[in-house]
């Protein structure tokens, strides 16, 4: 079988080696287990019905995310305000009190968490894609679909914004180190 | 800019907690961040969120692959070989493309091949259909069901239907199957009609049937009494599959029924069974394709009978057979 050939089907049973990987980045990005499970789900499916658009194997893993950042976006289209995650813009200032006296390592876990969930989407997106898929600048720009420069001002102001969630010690008034 | 005068760009600073940065730009920053503090804070709170991220939520790699991203896997890499195989030289058949055969000649000369190799109560002749070799008959168009008799072959549309029918290649419309008046080789009404659902049925991983396999008693009794008929669900497990259950359908000529099976890869069938065929009529096994679904049906006392599956001709024909033995061994 011809399998360089552009246009032959690749194998779809090769996905599964993404699959772990896609399923933890959509845990941290919708906060739950079950919707994030559905969202890798429909990922899978919707994959699975453009295999003609499959890329080469080194940029498979971008293009699921790819996959999934439309069907996600779709989704909070669909249900406004998405439950248990920050309107689109007005989180940017939103702190809430922490729990000092808890084991650091846990109140990390736990801010790291609630800090990311307190993220408007859109950066937190960026962040997961960065630290925690490990892309590129420029491959998280083209999973998203805009520009390098958005990416770089949305990391800018997701890390500023996670730093304030993080260091700010409880019932401090939040200071605001905004970045830009 | 950052609240840093540092004289460092943002992306040169992000690129340092990413790592992303080339040897002399971090050494430059590492000797800023020993005099400036605040740029020392910044760049470890930062550097300490991306190592928290990158501990977070790792338990989730650990943990097996849901059975049901499996399935939808399984299913499409079926479907990718079925297709790739018949169309891409993997069973020595011709390639589409070479000598494409073009219709009306072509599809008369397959089916008149097809009808040859499947017989009707081959049972007993222990017929392998497979092995006899059948023109290829270009995939037709992508998608489910489609294949229209109209349609052009075009060498292409095997890659195009291994998309499932979001290729674009084909033409969208139904009724690859559907006979010409009084055209005799041209399959009844109701395979266009079984391969249909079967393309609706087969790709839905949460709701495949109404009525599961392990309720097979009351499956087949309930599908019995709609269609007024005793039928029976054929146990293929020595041939792999399972059955999945079942679903009622709206048929041509009142209720019709199908079965759904699944092997261990997640392979599924469909076994159509619709009723008012004539009631002494009986056919022979015959071939037919829509697409990228395969079938094997026969008409069987008044009842016809569709077997779907996208899988290669030999293992589909097996199946039938299979079917056909249970059925034929019923008690009347």
């Amino acid at each position: 079988m011809a399998s360089t050939m552009p246009g032959v089907s690749p194998n779809p049973e090769t996905l599964i080696a993404h699959v772990p990987g896609l399923r933890r980045y959509a845990r941290l990005l919708v906060g739950d287990v079950h919707r994030a499970d559905d969202l890798v789900q429909d990922t899978l499916e919707r994959a699975c019905r453009a295999l003609e658009r499959w890329p080469e194997t080194s940029r498979q893993r971008a293009w699921l995310l790819s996959v999934m950042h439309n069907l996600f976006v779709d989704q909070v289209r669909a249900r406004r305000p998405l439950d248990g995650a920050a309107p689109l813009d007005d989180a940017l200032e939103a702190t809430l009190p922490s729990r000092a006296d808890a084991a650091r390592s846990v109140q990390l876990r736990i801010d790291i968490e609630r800090g990311l969930m307190q993220l408007p989407l859109a950066q937190r997106e960026v962040l997961l894609l960065v630290c925690v898929a490990d892309c590129a600048y420029d491959e998280a720009a083209t999973i998203l679909g805009v520009p390098v420069g958005t990416v770089m001002s949305r990391l800018s102001r997701a890390r500023a914004q996670l730093r304030i969630e993080l260091d700010e010690p409880p019932g401090a008034a939040p200071r605001l180190h905004r970045v830009k | 800019m950052t609240e840093s005068a540092s004289g460092f760009s943002d992306d040169e600073l992000h690129r340092w907690v990413d790592g992303r940065l080339d040897a002399a730009r971090t050494e430059a920053i590492e000797a800023a961040m020993r005099e400036d503090p605040a740029l020392a804070a910044t760049l470890a709170a930062w550097r300490a969120q991306r190592e928290a991220l990158e501990a977070h939520g790792r338990e989730a790699l650990d943990e097996p692959v849901p059975e049901s991203m499996r399935a939808t896997l399984a299913h499409a890499a079926a479907r990718a070989r079925a297709v790739d195989q018949p169309g891409s030289g993997g069973t020595g058949g011709p390639t589409p493309g070479a000598g494409d055969p073009r219709r009306p000649a072509a599809n008369a000369a397959w089916r008149a091949v097809a009808a040859v190799v499947v017989i009707a109560g081959a049972a007993a002749l222990g017929f392998q259909a497979g092995r006899v070799s059948v023109p290829a008959e270009p995939a037709r168009t992508a998608g489910i069901a489609t294949g229209g008799t109209g349609a052009p072959p075009r060498p292409s549309d095997a890659l195009g239907a291994a998309s499932g029918g979001t290729g674009g290649t084909g033409a969208p419309a139904l009724g690859g199957v559907a006979p010409a008046a009084g055209d005799p080789s041209s399959p009844p009404r109701f395979v266009r009609a079984a391969t249909i659902a079967h393309g609706v049925y087969v790709p839905e991983v949460r709701h495949p049937v109404e009525v599961s396999g392990d309720q097979r008693g009351h499956l087949v009794a309930w599908l019995s009494k709609r269609l007024g008929t005793q039928l029976a669900a054929p146990d293929l497990t020595a041939e792999g599959f399972e059955l999945v259950g079942g679903r009622l359908l709206p048929g041509e000529r009142g209720p019709s029924a199908q079965l759904m099976y699944q092997d261990a890869q997640g392979l599924r069938v469909t076994l159509y069974v619709s009723r008012g065929e004539g009631e002494t009529a009986a056919t022979a096994f015959r071939f037919e394709r829509a697409g990228d679904v395969q079938s094997f049906y026969w008409i069987d006392r008044g009842l016809g009978y569709v077997l779907s599956g996208e899988m290669q001709r030999e293992r589909l024909s097996t199946l039938a057979t299979s079917v056909y033995r249970a059925l034929e061994a019923l008690p009347r």
